[in-house]
């Protein structure tokens, strides 16, 4: 599509949500605009209808974790999002982000200090990619990987202290969207997919990925 | 368990941009912490070398100020969130007192008379057991109860407090157990602990040197700005010498840390290209920003044309890259956009990784626990109750497990749990 195109608002959970759309973002040379980070799934949920609002007035992506409230990822979309509304995005990974980091294997074994077969063959079809992750980094070589991500006895987290800062040095430096789809992460090249359409025709064609 | 414990518990415990700001990834520790340097009002004592994992791991409170009865075992980083006047600024208080006890010029009569007075440190609630109680547990993770130190006192308004106990156990061991002999046969003994003098404190200054590491800041934007900064009766914890404090860190130290100190702050600012500093003509020093500008060279501005936030924040980052023992920060998100708070409990745990200096803070922010990392062993709530203030883990409140389960964030499920009953009241107020 000629011409310049409009900044693309981001809606996410949390951090390492932000990083990544915005890596693939940046990797398909789209202009970043606004990002709200809800801190979690049930706030997103409930300011979706003004997300979908919005959307009419430029491009919105919206990521939202599949989690187990869904058979799939259409089935969650269609709960969420029952009306079409040309302008939003909703990209639902199957069933965290992180299982598109995971589908990056080589780099994200060197990175947490393991070897590539230590990494699962099927992100996607992890109930927990968030919880593998944490399981990966807690057999790392790397200390600072190890401390940094598992979290700590009596913390009742999922993930460790330095979790979200340590995935974003990752993303940002070694985490390559490409790969990723090569390694299974399907969900990932749904996104992809519709990024080329609006690259090329200015829109989202369907206002999910699933 | 609820942190607040029975009175005789008191004897038991013994032991803007759009990727991710890479604000935490600026602050990188370089190698081990340098000899230990405090940097108070009164000063503490010199002090040579301190190891740098020592913490607090416990702390129990009979009587100070709002606290009725609680206790806390504390992480090596630790947020406090509570109503207005709960007492977050009060718990804070009660290392910055130890600190105050053990500094030079300072000792148990001076540090309570800068408070008023034992009767203006005492519980309202202490209404038939007057004694004000502290018991510090300190450690490391390997050994959380290498020491504790109890120091029991009362006191009317128009005497001297006097200790009623002072007890040092290190390692299990006690090695020091007032009123002792002495103590009775000369009863003005009792109005000096033995931590605040040299004569006696020989067999636990580790201890000493380690509460004379306490530093508490809250940096005032207004006075570092205040060419008569120096001068001002305020103290250093406002951030009063904070310029003269990088001045005086020399050569590559402190271009290190001015180097990672811009590219953080540029996150926050992004127009902010270098830093450095200046002495005027009256050997003032003067922190100085280099903004870019639509003139090519861009355009230099001192600390006195800084916006609150960026004057914070340089504090802050500062602070976080000094040795030191625990550090005290007060509502670090204040002047902050919310996108930067979100940042600061990541940038606390990397600017831990390196030099372990505790971090314990008090907040009201809801972007500030947003972090998914900030463990529920973390964050104490504090309720005040007819009784006093309650100090409550979010690790022992299982609706907020549960709440987290559903996907909901850490500050949106403890925030209403501290907050006061009826706010909509202040709207309907005829002002």
């Amino acid at each position: 599509m000629s011409g310049v195109l409009t900044p693309v608002t981001i809606v996410c959970e949390g951090a390492v949500d932000r990083n990544v759309l915005v890596r693939v973002l940046e990797t398909r040379g789209l202009p970043i605009g606004p990002v709200h980070e809800t801190g979690g799934k049930a706030r997103l949920d409930r300011q979706l209808a003004g997300y979908v609002a919005a959307a009419r007035f430029g491009p919105w992506v919206v990521q939202r974790d599949l989690d187990a409230d869904a058979d799939c990822a259409p089935a969650l979309v269609a709960r969420l999002v029952p009306v079409r509304v040309a302008g939003i995005n909703l990209i639902v990974p199957v069933r965290q982000t992180e299982s598109w980091l995971l589908a990056d294997r080589a780099a994200f074994a060197a990175f947490l200090g393991l070897a590539a077969a230590a990494m699962p063959e099927d992100p996607e079809a992890l109930a927990d990619a968030k919880a593998e992750v944490v399981r990966l980094a807690g057999r790392s070589r790397r200390r600072a990987i190890r401390e940094g991500m598992v979290p700590s006895v009596g913390s009742g987290r999922k993930v460790g202290r330095e979790y979200g800062g340590l995935l974003a040095e990752f993303v940002a430096g070694s985490w390559d969207p490409d790969r990723a789809v090569s390694g299974g992460a399907r969900s990932l090249a749904k996104f992809l997919e519709r990024i080329e359409r609006f690259r090329r025709f200015g829109h989202w064609s369907t206002p999910a990925s699933g | 368990m609820r942190t607040c414990v029975p009175a005789d518990g008191m004897q038991a415990v013994c032991c803007p941009p759009a990727g991710d700001l890479p604000l935490s990834a600026a602050l990188l520790p370089a190698g081990r912490p340098a000899p230990f340097h405090a940097r108070h009002l009164p000063k503490a004592p010199v002090v040579m070398a301190l190891r740098s994992d020592l913490r607090f791991t416990r702390l129990v409170l009979k009587n100070w100020r709002n606290f009725g009865l609680c206790a806390l075992d504390l992480a090596p980083r630790a947020f406090l969130v509570g109503p207005n006047a709960s007492g977050k600024s009060n718990l804070l208080d009660v290392f910055r007192f130890l600190h105050d006890v053990v500094a030079t010029g300072g000792g148990l009569q001076a540090a309570l008379a800068r408070r008023g007075g034992v009767s203006a440190l005492r519980a309202l609630h202490a209404r038939r057991d007057s004694e004000i109680r502290i018991v510090a547990t300190i450690g490391t993770d390997a050994d959380r109860a290498l020491w504790r130190y109890e120091l029991g006192f009362r006191g009317t308004k128009n005497e001297a407090a006097t200790i009623t106990t002072e007890r040092v156990t290190r390692g299990g061991t006690l090695i020091l157990d007032r009123p002792g002999a002495e103590d009775l046969d000369d009863p003005r003994r009792l109005t000096q602990t033995h931590l605040e003098q040299i004569s006696t404190n020989r067999g636990f200054r580790e201890l000493v040197d380690f509460l004379a590491s306490t530093e508490y800041l809250h940096v005032v934007p207004q006075l570092i700005r205040d060419p008569d900064r120096l001068t001002s009766r305020h103290g250093s914890m406002f951030g009063t010498d904070l310029i003269e404090r990088i001045a005086e860190t020399k050569g590559r130290t402190q271009q290190s840390r001015l180097d990672r100190i811009t590219k953080a702050l540029q996150v926050a600012v992004p127009q902010i290209e270098n830093i450095d500093l200046q002495q005027d003509a009256r050997g003032l020093w003067h922190i100085r920003a280099k903004y870019q500008h639509w003139r090519p060279q861009g355009a230099w501005q001192t600390e006195e044309s800084f916006s609150d936030g960026t004057l914070r924040l340089l504090g802050l980052l500062w602070a976080l890259q000094e040795p030191g023992g625990p550090l005290l920060l007060e509502e670090p998100e204040l002047s902050l956009h919310p996108a930067v708070v979100r940042r600061l409990p990541a940038l606390f745990a990397r600017a831990q990784r390196g030099r372990g200096r505790q971090i314990i803070v008090t907040t009201h922010s809801e972007a500030l626990l947003a972090d998914e990392g900030i463990g529920l062993d973390e964050v104490f709530l504090l309720r005040p109750q007819q009784e006093g203030t309650e100090v409550v883990a979010a690790n022992e409140m299982a609706e907020v497990r549960a709440l987290l389960d559903g996907g909901v964030s850490l500050g949106e499920a403890v925030l209403p749990r501290v907050a006061p009953a009826r706010p909509e009241q202040l709207s309907l107020l005829d002002l």
